[in-house]
């Protein structure tokens, strides 16, 4: 595993479009997660109120709701991170390199989990910036300080690592089956910001009830519900439910073996 | 002599093209292996089952007498069709991958940049590179973990003459040292030029497959004459090796069979005190009997 992680790094370390790319990926993760504060000041100036509560009450950063609410917002921009998966497997086959690194000895799994194991480090790191900008941000702005409220929803930051590593394998599958850059991002795009979501509002019978929790984007955005709720009082759910927990790893076992499935019966 | 590769039964199908047809084809070790075949024949198709990138429609083969997987191919040196390396890495960057894949040093490096004389410009980007320079630096990829067995697909293709030379000049310092190489091309002076065997394919068929000195030697026809030529229609009637004997105008035209040569020939007239003013050995090119065998293999 270390040396297919080596091989893609080899690969991307002097790609100066993938550190462009990173590099504004993570100073918009930073400004997601670091900005709210001043969102809320600006809405305050605009006037605005939520049901006589003015914004900058609001407890944003306060220990331990801030996983939920950072995880929550984080998820918005995870198919900027998509697109950097996306281009990692169609450079390979516009490049035709995938060919040559199976014909220098990598096998057709070696290279997916090559592939696997840069999707994972993505998810893991950003998991890690989240926790390190959250942690800041809290003893910075939360009123309680203790370890026990620090890490109370920490569940939420493991779900976010799942929910980014199941999204990108998604992307990796479709760029794989596509093996067009542009092509795939438009498609999930397409696929992840309008057509599910117009699905999963507008099928409302019996069947769709059904059916929809167990769409890929819905059950991707089901695992983190909407926090924000709590903050003119009425109920959120404020934990990870099991059964969205074991629709995403499916999904994610789902892409993953129809990826390998991909690789193993196409020609190269 | 031991096997380095056995290709048994092979056929590969895209929908109702039949690309390659119940192929087989025996590699021993030091052979330079040309396969040679026209355009759209199935070259590249059997270079990429035997690399590992193109599923066969039915058929197997094997490398040194073992089942394929990816630990033999690292054993193995190859390019198919053009040069493919990574636009935006320099050459030595490259080969850092390839390392990492094979699981060679990366001290590997250093000496075959030098040998395809690239390595003052290892720090280019690949994207810079002339058509000629990709095809050194493949040459060099497929040298870099020292492999026994180097395969070429098409490796001068699209070079001007002095690209040509160079890689040609390089197949044939390769050789020297004892390599196997499998030498796809659809040029016959090419494979006549560097390989010892050859198969011809035509439309996914394999139509011929031999030496490349027996397939010279099959047209080789003797031409002499002496100033004596009644001695010399004697002397030359008791050669047991010949397969044709025929008198043409004031010169004596014979045939000799697989295995026997002029210069036996050569020392049984002088043995028999015959003085030539004339002989020259003619052999019909290889280029001949290639389209030939084309022509034959028409259906
Ligand atoms: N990916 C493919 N899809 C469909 N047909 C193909 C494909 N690759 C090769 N062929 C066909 O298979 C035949 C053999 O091609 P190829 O092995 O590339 O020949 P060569 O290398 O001898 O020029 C040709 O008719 C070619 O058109
Ligand atoms: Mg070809």
């Amino acid at each position: 595993m270390i040396n297919l992680l080596t091989i893609e790094w080899l690969k991307l370390k002097n790609y100066k479009g993938f550190w462009i790319l990173t590099g504004l990926y993570y100073v918009s993760l930073l400004f997601v997660c670091t900005g709210v504060m001043g969102f809320l000041y600006w809405l305050e100036t605009k006037g605005a109120n939520f049901q006589g509560i003015t914004p900058t009450i609001i407890p944003f950063y306060e220990f331990p709701d801030i996983w939920h609410n950072l995880t929550y917002l984080a998820s918005f921009i995870k198919i900027f991170l998509a697109f950097l998966v996306i281009i990692s497997i169609t450079n390979e086959y516009s490049y035709r390199t995938i060919r040559q690194n199976i014909i220098d000895g990598m096998d057709k799994k070696g290279f997916l989990f090559s592939k696997i194991s840069l999707i994972a480090t993505f998810s893991v790191v950003n998991t890690l910036f989240i926790a390190v900008v959250g942690l800041i941000m809290g003893l910075i702005f939360s009123t309680v300080h203790d370890l026990g409220s620090i890490l109370y929803y920490a569940e939420f930051l493991l779900a976010h690592a799942l929910e980014l590593f199941t999204f990108l394998m998604f992307a990796f599958l479709i760029g794989l089956l596509v093996k067009k850059a542009g092509f795939a991002i438009v498609l999930i795009g397409l696929y992840s910001l309008i057509i599910e979501p117009i699905i999963s509002v507008a099928w409302t019978d019996a069947i769709g009830t059904a059916v929809v929790p167990f769409l890929p984007i819905t059950a991707m955005n089901h695992l983190i519900r909407v926090p924000f709720q709590r903050y003119i009082f009425m109920e959120i759910q404020d934990y990870i439910a099991w059964k969205d927990l074991l629709i995403v790893i499916g999904w994610a076992i789902t892409f993953t073996y129809l990826s390998y499935l991909t690789l193993k019966k196409r020609d190269l | 002599m031991s096997t380095v590769l056995h290709i048994n039964n092979l056929s590969k199908n895209y929908g109702k093209v039949k690309a390659l047809q119940n192929l087989d084809l025996h590699v021993e070790k030091g052979n330079i292996y040309g396969l040679l075949g026209p355009n759209g024949s199935g070259k590249t198709t059997t270079l990429g089952i035997i690399l590992g990138v193109t599923n066969a429609s039915s058929g197997e083969y094997s490398w040194f007498g073992e089942a394929p997987t990816a630990q033999v191919r690292r054993k193995i040196g190859a390019i198919l069709e053009s040069p493919t390396f990574y636009p935006y890495l320099s050459g030595e960057q490259n080969l850092k991958v390839i390392c990492a894949i094979k699981q060679v040093p990366l001290t590997a490096i250093e000496p075959v940049l030098k040998m395809v004389n690239l390595f003052e410009r290892k720090d280019d980007p690949f994207k810079g590179y002339s058509l000629g320079m990709k095809q050194r630096l493949a040459i060099a990829s497929a040298m870099l973990a020292d492999p026994s067995v180097l395969i070429l697909d098409e490796p001068t293709n699209g070079l001007d003459p002095q690209g040509i030379a160079e890689i040609r000049e390089l197949i044939v310092s390769i050789a020297q040292s004892g390599k196997t190489i499998i030498l796809a091309s659809h040029l016959l002076d090419e494979v006549q030029k560097v390989c010892t065997h050859f198969a011809v394919l035509k439309r996914g068929k394999k139509i011929y497959a031999g030496s490349v000195n027996e397939a010279l030697a099959e047209s080789e026809t003797v031409e002499m004459s002496a100033p004596d030529m009644e001695a010399l229609l004697h002397r030359a009637q008791s050669f047991t090796h010949l397969k044709s004997f025929q008198h043409e105008n004031d010169k004596l035209v014979v045939k000799l069979e697989d295995g026997a040569n002029v210069s036996d020939l050569h020392k049984h007239l002088i043995e028999g005190n015959i003085v030539l003013n004339h002989l020259t050995v003619k052999r019909k090119s290889l280029e001949k009997q290639f389209l030939e065998l084309l022509a034959q293999a028409n259906d």
